[in-house]
């Protein structure tokens, strides 16, 4: 473990900045770009990074959810519903690695995230809104102020095994990658479950703070996780989220999703140099 | 969409925050505290860590007593669900703690700093877990 000199310190403090801007945007923790920087660039050790990302992911999940709430953009009955298959797959995150070693998982994780990305820009022109503002939006559903069109917005739920299939692989892969899986959950629901984006985002942020849980114990009970950089990322993250929640509305939704396009290929890139390696 | 939702969304955000501020005005002082006093500036980092894990447990906490306040019992069985697990996986981890440790474990009140003598793996994931169990 290196030892975390002031200068590593404002290096990890800027990267959980990163972070919990991407989360207040985008409700992806930054667990997959926290987790290759402390471990392959600034030398912590696989299981110390994993940690420290963890930790970083429960701090944007609490600050995004904190700084969203009472615009409703938050559909905690789907969050509810989306972390038990979460929570299970974090739990159970040891049968996956058991059958498939952690290089390959990369690969594949490296290549759907690709398709995904491209699937994000094809589609980046759909809205999952419904036009009349008074359609029942079912259980699972919502309904929200949106301000880039400055009207009530309802969605409906659809495809409800996909999303907890996702959110099943997302709670998987956390526990194996030290990620917060948001960059699973929040293409699937916006591309494929009728989720608007901002909702998707929110919804996202908010769950990630529970999926991390269950990864970041093991962790801190085992003592690999350093304080002094898990608190220099910590206090970052409170820097972009506290950003990221007030700029995200000002900014449209079609750069939202060519910014999440962006995020999801470099992740591609990254996790497929990391399974090479 | 229930008549209760809006109020549970603003009732999270308000423990979240109140969490996320605590942790972090720890964490804050912990890190000014290590150049001054370092077992204090360690106390305070270790609390800042605590409250900020302990935080989204408390949240489903909340939404299970909440979703049961209103009778939603499929909301409130549901919640208790994903409160289970978590207690179930933080459960695992206790014991995969005490598994690898040599010492027994006292749990949250031991400092987890980075001891490479006492760790015996490199990457402890739930996974290496049962294979060690």
């Amino acid at each position: 473990v290196p030892i975390v000199t002031p200068l590593l310190a404002l290096i990890i403090f800027t990267a959980g900045t990163a972070a919990g801007g991407l989360g207040a945007l985008l409700g992806i923790g930054g667990g997959v770009f926290l987790v290759p920087l402390l471990n392959l660039a600034l030398g912590f050790p696989i299981g110390a990074a994993a940690a420290i990302s963890l930790s970083a992911v429960i701090a944007t999940s609490s600050a995004v959810t904190a700084g969203r709430a009472g615009k409703q953009l938050i559909n905690v009955r789907l969050g509810m519903v989306l972390e038990v298959a979460t929570a299970a797959g974090a739990v159970l995150g040891g049968i996956t690695a058991q059958l498939v070693a952690q290089s390959v998982l990369q690969r594949l994780f490296g290549v759907v995230t690709a398709i995904v990305a491209v699937l994000t820009v094809a589609r980046v022109n759909r809205r999952n809104v419904m036009s009349d503002p008074d359609a029942d939006p079912g259980v699972l559903g919502g309904r929200f102020f949106d301000d880039e069109t400055d009207a009530m917005v309802v969605y409906r739920i659809k495809r409800v095994p996909l999303a907890l299939g996702a959110s099943f692989v997302a709670g998987n892969l956390s526990s194996m990658l030290g990620i917060g899986g948001g960059v699973v959950k929040v293409p699937v629901l916006n591309g494929w479950c009728g989720m608007p984006l901002r909702a998707a985002a929110a919804t996202s942020a908010f769950m990630i703070g529970v999926t991390a849980t269950g990864g970041v114990i093991i962790y801190y009970l085992s003592g690999q996780l350093v304080p002094v950089a898990a608190a220099a990322a910590v206090l970052g993250v409170q820097l972009g989220s506290w950003a990221g929640v007030h700029l995200s509305p000002r900014l449209p939704i079609r750069f939202l999703k060519m910014l999440l396009a962006l995020v999801l290929s470099i992740v591609a890139g990254v996790m497929f140099v990391r399974g090479m390696s | 969409v229930k008549a209760g939702d809006a109020a549970l969304e603003r009732l999270i955000g308000r423990l979240l925050r109140a969490g996320v501020l605590m942790s972090s005005a720890c964490l804050a002082g912990g890190l000014l505290a290590l150049t001054i006093s370092p077992a204090a500036g360690v106390w305070l980092l270790q609390a800042g860590l605590i409250i900020l894990i302990a935080t989204p447990t408390v949240n489903v906490v909340l939404s299970v007593v909440e979703y049961a306040w209103a009778r939603d019992w499929l909301f409130a069985a549901i919640s208790t669900l994903v409160l289970v697990e978590l207690l179930a996986g933080a459960w695992g981890a206790l014991l995969f703690y005490r598994a690898v440790v040599t010492k027994p474990a006292s749990g949250f009140s031991r400092p987890a700093i980075a001891d490479p003598a006492r760790r015996r793996i490199q990457n402890p994931s739930p996974l290496t877990a049962s294979r060690l169990a």
